[in-house]
């Protein structure tokens, strides 16, 4: 996310210019974070329930596992995971979208 | 009010490697998390499945599980009539020695050895554990070489 701040530093001391809040610039960013987060999150839970359908079928941990037959993804389990996707959204955007608050347009401007 | 979020959205089509990625990592983050809190949560039901509230382990000291616990004959004696166990109702009780050892025997499917876990208990471990349902055949007549298999051995 610092990244994508960074390289975009002219296009958000435009948007400042042209009058947007500070405020909106800051929860765009966070928007974004928390969007990507979201995505990755629909992404984890995905792929987390083919790991745990493919787990059993494993050579080693297979046996282990078919040991225990109520393996599953559950609601409370991929609930977790989904805020866990969203916090790192969150905490990922957090700084840059603060210093993208705090910023003078002229500073940012000043390095095209 | 769109234009900005409009922007946005394209911005982050626009840097689709970046986002790619980025989605990518969380992804592979929260699936592995998934997957261990799932297996967490089978081996909790599996556990608190097969145990009642009411039953009491009773091991040797400095053992924390039965299989490296070894409780002599005549303290196994001492602690079935403790008062503290409960009784049934002809007045024996409710107590259940067993002997838990670890087996080496040869997978059905591909002739491996894996490990079978043995236990040896009293007739009135049916009555102590519960949950016992023979579900093919009788029980075994104690003092025979006899066993119940549970059903995922017989059927695998």
């Amino acid at each position: 996310m610092s990244m994508a701040v960074r390289e975009r530093r002219t296009e958000i001391a435009v948007l400042k210019t042209l009058g947007f809040p500070s405020s909106l610039v800051m929860g765009l960013i966070l928007g974004e974070a928390i969007l990507i987060g979201a995505l990755g999150g629909a992404l984890g839970l995905f792929l987390g329930r083919g790991m745990i359908a493919a787990l059993p079928s494993l050579p080693f941990i297979g046996d282990a596992v078919r040991a225990f037959p109520n393996l599953g993804l559950s609601f409370g389990v991929g609930g977790l995971g989904f805020a866990v996707a969203l916090f790192l959204g969150v905490a990922a955007g957090f700084v840059p979208s603060l210093l993208a608050y705090r910023a003078r347009i002229t500073e940012m401007l000043r390095q095209v | 009010m769109a234009l900005p979020i409009s922007y946005n959205v394209r911005n982050l089509t626009v840097r689709w490697q970046v986002t790619l990625l980025s989605i990518a990592g969380i992804g592979l983050v929260v699936a592995v998390f998934v997957v261990l809190l799932a297996m967490v949560s089978g081996f909790r039901l599996a556990l608190r499945a097969t145990g009642i509230p009411g039953n009491a382990m009773v091991v040797q000291r400095g053992s924390a599980d039965e299989l490296t616990s070894w409780v002599l004959l005549n303290q196994r004696q001492l602690i079935v009539v403790d008062s503290r166990v409960a009784r049934d109702k002809d007045g024996q009780p409710l107590a259940s020695p067993e002997m838990v050892v670890v087996t080496n025997l040869p997978r059905r499917v591909d002739g491996m050895s894996t490990n079978v876990t043995l236990r040896g208990v009293s007739p009135k471990a049916f009555e102590v554990r519960g949950g016992i349902e023979i579900v093919k055949g009788r029980s075994f007549t104690p003092g025979l070489y006899e066993v119940i298999v549970g059903e995922r051995i017989a059927s695998g």
